[in-house]
């Protein structure tokens, strides 16, 4: 199916390469930087859905630059926008509109009828104009499939990330909790702080201001003291949390026991028994398995281990010039700033320890 | 207009990082006598088990009895959506006030926020998001409302994906490192909130909005500034809420001292 690109004239640059459109506001290097990124995702695209490109693309754009908006086309069409640009799309499920400031992107029920990437400031489609491939002057484009799909009904729901709280099927019974003073149920004791899972003991030293370190750290990991003129006696406590995960959509989660990580990290065993935590990937995850890949503590370390899922996962630790491939079953620690990929999507390891 | 279980939504209140709020009419099932109430709609997908945790902390919060803490009316769920509803303060919060209000009233509502955050801590429970949007105005000072509930939701949770993630500004990057959440945390958010109704900044300078993986970077890396222009005895208070948490002033410490100041 092809698409016809009409030009929104105004100050940005228009691509079209491959399976990707984009518009990007001029902003010298870093745009320069996002035509090449456009350009090699759509290299390699092979035959990749849509939603998996963008993905691709969400996790390698450096979330701060100028306003763009990308799309996808293909199977499985997505969008994607940051900063003050605009992408709205007429597809199966009704209009789609999505705008920043943040960085969003989203997949669409395809085919594509129509999309238009804009930047602010742009001006009418221009009909005399037509993009088939390259990097021209424009602040948006139009595109329009030759042949246009029906629309769809208006309240077909667009999909949950955009809206407001999913709204309930009202003729579902509901069930509610009266909280006021004397119709409240009796909360019992006070709501314990969540346990993890595993409140594992480790060996560990005391600094001078009784903090609990790893006894290979020369300095103490909550106050900085030094630790090298205390005598030090290892005892064993309580593993304190080893710091966050942090998935590319924004979300931390402690690291305070281990995780699986994955679509649907519910069927795993350990995660049923309660001995890990499950972290779901929702959005975009074609390329994540159900279970994908675990993250072990191990002692006071942080290791990951993937778990023979389908497309395999990749290790980017800081500072190293490429990326490694995990073998399955076979556990890798890992340092802080380590950024784990599962196909298109990712979460990296911050802590103030293990530096 | 959209409603859930038995609320008809009259208008949108706002939104945050958790959920939407919408202003409804008082359902009749409801023992209450007051024309309209707020209720907050999760993003986060509801089960029966997260349902009754929740309702457990919502719970024990509404058992907390202090007159600066928002009054939690009733929790519930449809179709895998939770939802609870707590009284409405017209005058709006720090963060979206219904009108602009002065230093003095926002002092006014945050000594209030921390005496309530003291009564929580008394109880044994710590907020986990005080931020400027779940510190609401009312004529007779302000009311802490909203304790966080994303942990009951997701485990481990810290930090939600959804909306703006302006919220991290307020937390304590002990917190984002893993730490525990208590009180010391609860003191750190209300000494940055004090902040920034006292300069009008935030205490990493402006965090990038439209970002929030970058805000999160900047937060874990910036250490934290007391701005020039705040007067000796307030960035003095700032300080010391920011400070290693074991020396940090209690809530209701802070409470006493914020509504001390003579800005
Ligand atoms: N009880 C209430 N009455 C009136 N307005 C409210 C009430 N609760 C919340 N709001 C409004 O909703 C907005 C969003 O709340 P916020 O706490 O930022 O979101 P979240 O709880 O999802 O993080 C607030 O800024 C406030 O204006
Ligand atoms: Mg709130
Ligand atoms: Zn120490």
């Amino acid at each position: 199916m092809s698409m016809r690109v009409r030009l929104l004239p105004g100050a940005g640059l228009v691509i079209r390469t491959g399976p990707l459109l984009a518009v990007c506001a001029d902003g010298g290097a870093q745009t320069d930087a996002l035509v090449a990124l456009v350009r090699e995702i759509a290299a390699e695209a092979g035959d990749a859905a849509g939603s998996v490109l963008i993905a691709r693309l969400a996790g390698r754009l450096g979330s701060d630059g100028p306003d763009c908006a990308v799309a996808a086309l293909g199977e499985n069409p997505a969008v994607l926008v940051r900063g003050g640009a605009v992408a709205v799309a007429d597809a199966r499920q009704g209009t789609v509109e999505l705008r920043g400031p943040i960085l969003q992107f989203r997949t669409i029920d395809g085919p594509l009828s129509t999309l238009r990437l804009s930047l602010p400031g742009s001006g009418m489609p221009d009909p005399r104009t037509s993009l088939e491939a390259g990097v021209v002057s424009g602040a948006g484009l139009e595109a329009q499939l030759e042949q246009p799909v029906e629309p769809a009904r208006p309240e077909a729901p667009a999909s949950r990330a955009m809206v407001p709280a999913r709204r309930p099927d009202r003729a579902v019974p509901f069930e509610a909790v009266i909280l006021l003073p004397g119709y409240a149920p009796d909360p019992g004791p006070a709501p314990e702080p969540p346990q993890p899972a595993t409140q594992a003991l480790v060996e560990g030293v005391l600094c001078r201001d009784d903090h609990f370190n790893d006894p290979d750290q020369r300095y103490c990991q909550i106050c900085g003291i030094s630790m090298a003129q205390l005598t030090q006696v290892s005892r064993l406590g309580p593993r304190p949390p080893l710091g966050v995960l942090l998935l590319d959509d924004g979300s931390t989660l402690r690291l305070d026991t281990d995780y699986v990580v994955g679509r649907d990290p519910d069927v795993d065993d350990d995660v049923a028994a309660q001995r890990a935590n499950p972290m779901r990937i929702t959005g975009p995850a074609s390329g994540v398995s159900r279970r994908h890949v675990r993250v072990r503590l191990e002692g006071w370390h942080v290791a990951v281990v993937d778990l023979n899922s389908a497309n395999g996962t990749l290790l980017h630790r800081p500072g190293a010039a490429r990326p490694e491939q995990l073998t399955p079953g076979v556990p890798a620690v890992i340092t802080p700033g380590t950024r784990i990929d599962l196909g298109p999507r990712w979460f990296r390891y911050e802590s103030h320890r293990n530096t | 207009m959209q409603g859930i279980a038995d609320y008809e939504f009259i208008r949108p209140l706002g939104s945050g990082n958790h959920g939407y709020f919408f202003l409804a009419r008082r359902p009749r099932r409801l023992p209450l006598d007051v024309e309209f109430v707020a209720v907050k709609v999760l993003h986060a997908e509801s089960s029966d088990v997260a349902f009754r945790r929740a309702t457990r902390e919502l719970a024990a919060f509404a058992a907390v009895r202090c007159p600066h803490l928002v009054t939690p009316i009733d929790a519930g769920q449809q179709d895998g959506v939770f939802f609870y509803s707590m009284e409405y303060l017209p005058a709006g919060s720090l963060a979206d006030p219904a009108e602009p209000y002065t230093t003095v009233q926002g002092l006014r509502a945050l000594a209030a926020a921390a005496r309530a955050a003291a009564a929580l801590h008394a109880a044994g429970i710590a907020h986990r998001d005080i931020k400027p949007g779940n510190v609401l105005l009312h004529p007779d000072g302000g009311r802490l409302s909203d304790l966080g509930l994303s942990h009951v939701f997701t485990a481990g949770m810290t930090v939600t994906g959804m909306g703006a993630l302006d919220a991290i500004e307020y937390v304590d990057p002990a917190l984002l490192l893993g730490g525990t959440p208590g009180p010391a945390g609860d003191v750190w958010s209300l000494g940055v909130v004090l902040h920034r109704v006292t300069s009008g900044t935030g205490v990493y300078g402006d965090l990038p909005e439209s970002d929030g993986l970058l805000a999160l970077r900047r937060v874990l890396s910036t250490t934290p500034r007391v701005s020039d222009s705040l007067p000796g005895p307030v960035a003095d208070l700032v300080r010391q809420c920011l400070g290693p948490a074991h020396q940090r002033p209690d809530a209701a410490t802070l409470a006493d001292r914020i509504a001390g100041i003579q800005p």
